[in-house]
């Protein structure tokens, strides 16, 4: 028990101090980056062991351990259906625009001219009003920097 | 469905016997009252001058306001879930009062169903409150029903997340103040890290100098974790639900939301068959 919670402020401490490297190097592959996310990975892999072991030494002593176990693992099947049943129904792909005007639709002329294209387009965009925050978000997308007013 | 029907009830009357329920109502009056005459007044001041405000024409209402305040009031009931959901199992261990409803003839569902269904009354009537506001424009004004209900809709959605996430921590802890910590700093988590989705970089962000396994490797996992840390985001699903853009995976995505919960919380009391 007492390395369990060992591994677990590891774990804790690793993530903390890679998010914290993170902000400062602003690259998550620099080395104190990753060395402090790997101390995380390994610490919380190794709770995760000591957890089942811990959990599986407790098996003969009753129904907890059979209790626990069987919550947690009917937790992550029901998990992976779920996330089955979104992925069907987005790859559905079925959109509806309730506005009356249709606003949020494309015009049946401009669904033809996109359909006739047969090459990559170059999209440019103006914005009548000028946000920060987009500006940001498009200069770190087309330039990989950041932007500070 | 009569005992849970009944358990309703009693945990619907049971928030305005406490302060809870009238603070609650109190709370969103008063701040989604004053967001919705702020962005009324800054929508009308626009429309008396589109040109002069870096508009073309009056901007559109429902896009422009109803939207907006929408997905505000779907934030504020965010930060009020705790306070609804945090008594509904806590305050039944810290009292003892669990065992009695435990040991009567009531089945786990009966009031697990129960209890979330006074939290969404609760819910609603939240919704009654903003619906209100929109309700002065609506005679006004002329509103797109279509939109103005489904954008209800949604906020109701994202309401009944927050508080099928609540529901399962409050079933979890035994005192109210945890459980209300618990709910909000996982709402707020929830809420926060799609921004942290939408500042990792598209493509693969590995070194090109790094052997080409690991860099597929790191693409790969880089990408999965983007895709999840967006999809995860409470409010972006609600985003173009909102504008009136009906999309099954939004709806999905909010319902196996609550599914899981849910299902969670089951999981959680029926925990004291093999805790004891």
């Amino acid at each position: 028990m007492r390395l369990q919670r060992f591994l677990a402020a590891v774990a804790a401490l690793g993530l903390l101090t890679a998010l914290n490297l993170l902000v400062w190097r602003q690259d998550f592959f620099s080395l104190p980056v990753l060395v402090a996310v790997a101390a995380a990975v390994v610490a919380s892999g190794g709770w995760a062991v000591a957890a089942l072991v811990d959990l599986a030494s407790r098996q003969a002593a009753g129904p907890r351990a059979a209790g626990a176990l069987s919550a947690v693992l009917s937790s992550a099947i029901f998990l992976c259906i779920c996330l089955v049943v979104y992925a069907l129904i987005e790859s559905w792909g079925y959109s509806a625009d309730l506005t009356e005007e249709g606003r949020r639709t494309l015009a049946p002329q401009t669904v033809q001219v996109l359909q006739a294209l047969t090459e990559e387009v170059q999209v440019k965009c103006i914005f009548l009003q000028i946000d920060d925050e987009l500006i940001r978000i498009a200069i770190r997308r087309w330039t990989g920097r950041n932007w500070r007013r | 469905m009569r005992n849970t029907w009944a358990i309703c009830k009693r945990e619907f009357k049971a928030f305005f016997l406490t302060p809870i329920g009238y603070v609650v109502t109190g709370l969103v009056a008063v701040i989604s009252g004053l967001a919705f005459s702020l962005q009324f007044l800054e929508y009308v001041r626009i429309s008396q001058d589109p040109t002069a405000n870096a508009f073309s024409s009056v901007p559109d209402f429902e896009e422009w306001l109803l939207s907006p305040f929408l997905l505000f009031c779907g934030t504020l009931i965010m930060f009020l879930s705790p306070l609804i959901t945090m008594r509904l199992f806590a305050e039944e261990r810290h009292r003892g009062t669990i065992e009695l409803l435990l040991t009567h003839p009531l089945r786990d569902r009966e009031i697990i169903f129960g209890k979330y269904a006074a939290a969404l009354g609760m819910v609603l009537v939240l919704l009654l409150i903003v619906l209100v506001d929109l309700g002065i424009v609506f005679y006004f004004a002329e509103v797109e029903v279509a939109v103005l209900v489904f954008g209800l809709c949604t906020v109701f959605l994202m309401g009944a997340a927050f508080i099928s996430m609540g529901l399962f921590i409050s079933a979890l802890t035994r005192n109210q103040i945890t459980s209300g910590s618990l709910t909000f700093g996982a709402s707020l988590l929830l809420f926060i890290v799609g921004t942290l989705g939408e500042d990792l970089p598209e493509t693969n962000p590995a070194p090109g100098d790094w052997p080409q396994m690991l860099r597929t490797a790191a693409g790969f996992l880089h990408g999965v974790l983007r895709r999840l840390l967006l999809e995860v985001r409470l409010d972006a699903h609600a985003r173009d639900m909102a504008q009136g853009i009906l999309q099954p995976q939004d709806v999905a995505y909010y319902l196996l939301f609550c599914a899981f919960f849910l299902f969670l919380t089951f999981r959680a009391l029926e925990s004291r068959h093999w805790r004891s």
